[in-house]
C-alpha cells in the first residue's frame, strides 16, 4: 500500500486507529503495540509474500541477536562476535536483494551472484535494515533505553510480547518504506509515557494536517511536475537535442518533483504516527533554501545523514586523525585522512545507498567533493573575513547563489538514467540546440514550477508551520529561512480545515492517476 | 486551635481532574472542524466508491449497469476508461487497437470499407506502451465475440514489456481489486449519475474539437518555418541514419512476451487479425532519432522482420505496409507531423489494403520490403517534389 492509496486512506487507516484506541483501552500497551505491527505486516503485504517473509526473518534475527548480546557479559568474547554476524546478516542482505552490484554495474557475469538480478527489491528494505542495524548498534553499547525497552522475559509470553514491541518498533507502517530511520532512544521514552495511548484530539488533528498537506505535495504537484521530467530525461538518455530552456525546465521540474514528492512522504509519515501519539524525527526541513551543501544535509533526508554519520563517517574520521597523529603526518595528508577521504567515502555510501546506478556514484561523488569543498571555505580565514564585513542578506543571497546550480545539476545527473545521459542533458542545458523540435507544450510545466519553487521558497515548511503542537522530534536544530511574515502559525480551525479539505479534495482529483513515491525505489 | 485541612489531600487531586476535564473538552472543541472535515471527507467518497463500484460505469466487474457505447461513436483518447464497456460488448465483432495515428477511423468509417456485417469499436488512444496494449489486447482474446482485431505495430513496441502509459487507468484492468477505489474521480461520478439517471451509453463530446485539433496541427506542420526545420534536422540527423542497432529478436521482449502470445490465442481461435506497420515519414527516422533511439531505423527493421517471421505461420494473421511508397511516405504533405499521416487518401488506402488484401508484407518479400525502407530513408531528400507521382488509391 502506498499513503496517497484512497484504500489505505479511507478504509485500512481508519480500521487501524480505531482498533488501536479499542485495544489500547481494553488490552494495554502491549496489545495495543501487537495491533500496530500486524498492521504494519498487513499494509507491508501488497509489496509481495517474498518482502514479507525476508521483513519477518530480518526482525527474528536482530531481535534474537540484540537479546543475546543485551544479556551477555561484556568479557563475554561472544558478544562481540554475535553482534558482528548480526550486522552482517544486516548488510551483506540489503547488499544480495538491494544492490545487485555484481550484475547491475559490472553486467550479469557474476557468477553465483547471477541470480539476484531476478529478485525484485524489497520495497524498504534499506530503511528497515538502517533501522535495525541502529538497534543492534544501541545495544551492543548498552543504551539504557534497549533494557528497558525489552523488558522482563521471564515467559515465552514476554517474549512474544517483547518481539510484537521490536516489531511496532522496527516495521510501523507510517516508516516503514520510505522512512524516517528512527533511534529506539526517541521511540522508547514515547512508548513508556503514560501519555502514549491516550486519545488526544489534538493528535488527530495535527495527524490529519500533515496528512493534508503531504498528499497534496505529492499527488498535485510532484506527481504533476513528472510528465515533463520523463520527458527531457529520456530525450537525454537518448541523447537528443533538446531546447535548451526545455532543457532547463526539465532539470527544474526533476528537482521540484523529487522536493515535493520526498515532502509530501515525510510529511504523511509524521502525520500518521502523530495520529497515534507518536513523534517521529523530522526528517526533511526545506533543503532548498539551505545556504549550502552543508546545511543542506542537515535538511535533507536527515535521519540518513546522522545514521551514516554515525556509522560511517564518524568512525573513519577519528581513524583517519588517530592515524595521522600516532603516525605524526604532515598537515596536509593529515588533513586528508581526516576530512576529505571519510567525506568522500560517507556520500559515496550515500550515493550508493539509493541504488546500484553509475549515475548514483557520480552524484556522491559531487556531493562528497563539493561538500569538503565547502567545509574548507567556510574554515577558511579569507571566507571568515569576507563574511564579516558585508551584510547578512547578500551574503544569504550569495551563498544561495553559489549553492543552486550545483545542487540542480548533481540532481539532474542523479535522476539521469546513465552518467553519458546526464552529461548530455548538460550539454543541452548550457547549448544552444534552439532548433530543436519542442518535446513538451510548455505553457502546463511552467505553471508547476511557478507554483512549486514559490512555495519552496516562500512558505514555511509544514514542521515550521504546525510548530505549535511540537509535531516532531528535531534532528538537527535548524533555522528558520524564508519570509517571516509568512511563517503563520497552525491552529485547528473551521478556516483551516476548510483549507486542508482544499488540499485533500485537489489530491483526490488526481489520485486515480497517481505512480508511487520516488524514495520508495530506494 | 486550627481547624485540620482534611481537604488538602482530596482538593488538589479534585481540581486536577476538573482541569483535565476542561483541557480534554478543549481539545476536542479544537479538533472538532478538522475531525469533521475528516470524517465527512471520507464518508463522502466512501459512499461514492460504493455507488460506482455497484453501477460500475466502466463495465469492469460482473455486476452493474453494462453502459454500452454509443452506436459509431469514436471514445479517442477518453477510451482508457472505456476498454471494457467496448471490449464485453457482444455487439462489436471488429476492433482497431492502435494509437493517436490511428485514432481518427471511426466506426461507420470502417464499416463502409471492410463491409456492413463490420460493427467496430476504435480503441485507439495517444500513447499506448506494452504493458497497457497488452491488457487491452488480453481483453479482446478473452471476447468470444471478436472476430477481428485490427493493430498497429509501432515504435512503441521497441520499449521493454513494463513500460506502461502513465496516464493508463491499470488499475481498472489488473486483477487486484483493492486498488479499483482510485476510479472514483470526477468524470467516473459523473457518469454513475448518468446511468442513474437512464443514460446507460457512453458517448463522445469531443468530436468537433478533434476535428478542430486536427486541422491546426495540420496547418501549422504545414508552414514553411515548420517544413523548413524539419528539413534542417533531416539534414542535421543524416550521419548515422542507417547504424546498426545490434539488436536481434530476443531484444523485444513486448513482442516475444506480450504481442506474439495474444497474436497466437486470437489466431487459434480463428479471429482475423490485421497488423498495420504505421506510416510514417522518412523524416520521422531522421527528427525521432534524436528523441526515441539513435538506431531508430535499424530497430524498426528489426523489430518488424522478427514480428512478420514469428506470425508467418499463423492462420488468420496478416501483416500490412504502405510505407514503401515514396508517393506516401516521402511526401511531407501527406503529413500532419513526422509520424502522423493526415491525407484523408492514404488512410482511406490503408483501410482498402486490409480489405482487399493488398500490400501486405510476408516472410517471402520482407526482405525485400526491408530494403525498400532502408534505402529510402538513406536516400530521402526532403526537398523532392513530389507532384509529378501520383498517389494510388484504389476504389471501393
Amino acid at each position: 500500500m502506498i499513503f496517497t492509496d484512497p484504500l489505505f486512506l479511507f478504509v485500512f487507516l481508519p480500521i487501524v486507529l480505531i482498533t488501536f484506541y479499542t485495544i489500547s483501552h481494553f488490552a494495554g500497551k502491549n496489545a495495543a503495540l501487537i495491533v500496530l505491527f500486524v498492521s504494519s505486516i498487513i499494509f507491508y503485504i501488497p509489496h509481495s509474500w517474498f518482502s514479507v517473509a525476508l521483513l519477518i526473518i530480518a526482525l527474528i534475527v536482530n531481535f534474537v541477536i540484540a537479546l543475546a548480546i543485551t544479556f551477555m557479559d561484556d568479557e563475554d568474547k561472544r558478544r562481540k562476535r554475535l553482534y558482528l554476524a548480526g550486522q552482517a546478516y544486516n548488510f551483506l542482505s540489503l547488499c544480495y536483494f538491494k544492490y545487485k552490484i555484481v550484475s547491475l554495474l559490472f553486467g550479469p557475469s557474476g557468477g553465483v551472484l547471477v541470480d539476484i538480478a531476478g529478485i525484485a527489491i524489497p520495497a524498504g528494505i534499506s530503511f528497515y535494515t538502517f533501522h535495525q542495524a541502529a538497534f543492534l548498534a544501541d545495544a551492543y553499547g548498552r543504551e539504557k533505553n534497549v533494557l528497558q525497552f525489552l523488558g522482563k522475559l521471564s515467559s515465552p509470553k514476554a517474549m512474544v510480547s517483547a518481539f510484537c514491541r521490536y516489531g511496532a518498533f522496527v516495521s510501523f507502517f507510517p516508516q516503514l518504506i520510505i522512512g524516517p530511520i528512527t533511534y529506539l532512544s526517541e521511540f522508547n521514552p514515547q512508548i513508556q509515557s503514560k501519555r502514549f495511548l491516550r486519545l488526544n484530539p489534538i493528535d488527530l488533528a495535527v495527524g490529519l494536517t500533515f496528512i493534508a498537506i503531504g498528499m497534496f505535495k505529492k499527488v498535485v504537484i510532484a506527481d504533476n511536475l513528472a510528465p515533463t521530467v520523463d520527458v527531457v530525461f529520456s530525450a537525454a538518455n537518448v541523447g537528443a537535442e533538446i531546447h535548451p530552456v526545455q532543457a532547463w525546465i526539465g532539470a527544474l521540474a526533476y528537482m521540484g518533483q523529487l522536493y515535493f514528492d520526498f515532502s509530501g512522504y515525510s510529511d504523511m509519515a509524521l502525520g500518521l504516527a502523530r495520529m497515534f501519539g507518536l513523534r517521529y524525527p523530522i526528517n526533511f526541513f526545506s533543503p532548498f533554501k539551505a545556504n549550502g551543501i552543508i546545511d543542506y544535509y542537515r535538511r535533507w533526508h536527515m535521519t540518513l545523514t546522522r545514521v551514516i554519520a554515525r556509522f560511517l563517517y564518524t568512525p573513519l574520521s577519528v581513524a583517519g586523525t588517530r592515524y595521522a597523529m600516532f603516525n605524526r603526518l604532515a598537515p596536509i595528508p593529515a588533513h586528508l585522512l581526516s576530512l576529505w577521504i571519510p567525506m568522500l567515502v560517507n556520500f559515496q555510501i550515500i550515493g550508493i545507498w539509493h541504488g546500484a546506478l553509475w549515475t548514483f556514484v557520480v552524484f556522491g561523488l559531487m556531493h562528497g567533493f563539493w561538500f569538503a569543498l565547502e567545509t574548507e571555505v567556510r574554515a577558511s580565514k579569507w571566507y571568515r573575513n569576507f563574511s564579516k564585513d558585508k551584510n547578512r542578506l547578500f551574503i544569504g543571497f550569495l551563498e544561495r547563489a553559489v549553492f543552486f546550480l550545483p545542487l540542480l545539476l548533481s540532481l539532474a545527473m542523479f535522476r539521469s538514467e546513465s552518467v553519458a545521459g546526464g552529461f548530455h542533458l548538460f550539454s543541452q542545458m548550457f547549448g544552444t540546440s534552439f532548433d530543436a523540435p519542442s518535446a513538451f507544450n510548455m505553457r502546463y510545466p511552467v505553471m508547476m514550477l511557478g507554483i512549486a519553487f514559490s512555495i519552496i521558497y516562500l512558505c514555511p515548511n509544514s514542521v515550521e508551520l504546525m510548530r505549535r503542537y511540537r509535531p516532531a522530534i528535531m534532528t538537527y536544530d535548524n533555522k528558520s529561512y524564508g519570509p517571516a511574515f509568512l511563517r503563520r502559525l497552525w491552529r485547528p480551525g473551521w478556516v483551516q480545515a476548510a483549507y486542508m479539505s482544499v488540499l485533500v479534495l485537489a489530491a483526490l482529483y488526481y489520485v486515480s492517476r497517481q505512480p508511487p513515491f520516488l524514495y520508495q525505489g530506494f | 486551635m486550627t481547624k485540620p485541612d482534611n481537604a488538602s489531600p482530596v482538593a488538589p487531586s479534585a481540581s486536577r481532574n476538573a482541569r483535565r476535564q476542561s483541557l480534554k473538552s478543549i481539545r476536542w472543541k479544537a479538533a472538532r472542524p478538522m475531525l469533521f472535515a475528516a470524517v465527512l471527507i471520507s464518508v463522502l467518497y466512501l459512499a461514492l466508491a460504493a455507488l460506482v463500484i455497484a453501477v460500475d460505469p466502466h463495465n469492469v466487474y460482473r455486476w452493474g449497469a453494462e453502459p454500452r457505447i454509443e452506436a459509431g461513436d469514436t471514445p479517442r483518447d477518453l477510451v482508457i476508461d472505456w476498454i471494457d464497456v467496448a471490449a464485453k460488448d457482444p455487439s462489436y465483432n471488429t476492433f482497431l487497437v492502435g494509437s493517436s495515428i490511428t485514432a481518427m477511423y471511426t466506426p461507420e468509417y470502417m464499416r463502409e470499407i471492410l463491409g456492413p456485417d463490420t460493427n467496430a469499436a476504435n480503441l485507439s488512444y495517444g500513447g499506448p506502451r506494452p504493458i497497457d496494449r497488452d491488457l487491452v489486447l488480453d481483453r479482446l482474446v478473452d471476447n468470444p465475440a471478436v472476430k477481428r482485431v485490427i493493430l498497429t505495430y509501432d515504435w512503441t513496441y521497441m520499449e521493454g514489456a513494463d513500460v506502461a502509459n502513465r496516464g493508463f487507468p491499470t488499475f481498472l484492468y489488473d486483477d487486484d481489486i483493492t486498488n479499483d477505489l482510485r476510479m472514483v474521480n470526477p468524470p467516473t461520478i459523473r457518469r454513475t449519475f448518468d446511468i442513474l439517471r437512464g443514460k446507460t451509453t457512453y458517448s463522445n463530446p469531443d468530436d468537433a474539437g478533434y476535428d478542430a485539433y486536427i486541422e491546426n496541427m495540420y496547418a501549422r506542420f504545414q508552414s514553411p518555418p515548420e517544413l523548413s526545420r524539419i528539413k534542417r534536422m533531416v539534414e542535421r540527423n543524416r550521419t548515422g541514419i542507417t547504424q546498426s542497432s545490434g539488436k536481434t529478436c530476443d531484444s523485444f521482449t513486448a513482442l516475444n512476451e506480450q504481442l506474439i502470445p495474444d497474436l497466437q490465442k486470437l489466431s487459434a481461435r480463428g479471429a482475423q487479425v490485421d497488423i498495420l506497420f504505421p506510416i510514417v515519414s522518412y523524416a520521422f527516422y531522421y527528427v525521432r532519432r534524436n528523441d526515441i533511439s539513435p538506431t531508430l531505423l535499424d530497430e524498426q527493421m528489426v523489430a518488424r522482420r522478427c514480428l512478420v517471421n514469428a506470425v508467418a505461420d499463423l492462420p488468420n494473421v496478416s501483416i500490412f505496409a504502405l510505407d514503401n511508397d515514396p508517393t506516401v511516405a516521402g511526401d511531407l504533405a501527406n503529413y500532419r507531423e513526422v509520424g502522423h499521416i493526415y491525407n484523408p487518401a492514404i488512410l482511406r488506402r490503408f483501410m482498402m489494403a486490409i480489405k482487399n488484401g493488398s500490400d501486405r508484407v510476408t516472410r517471402e518479400n520482407i526482405a525485400e520490403y526491408e530494403e525498400e525502407i532502408r534505402t529510402a530513408v538513406k536516400d530521402y531528400d526532403p526537398n523532392r517534389d513530389y507532384t509529378d507521382l501520383r498517389l494510388v488509391v484504389p476504389d471501393l
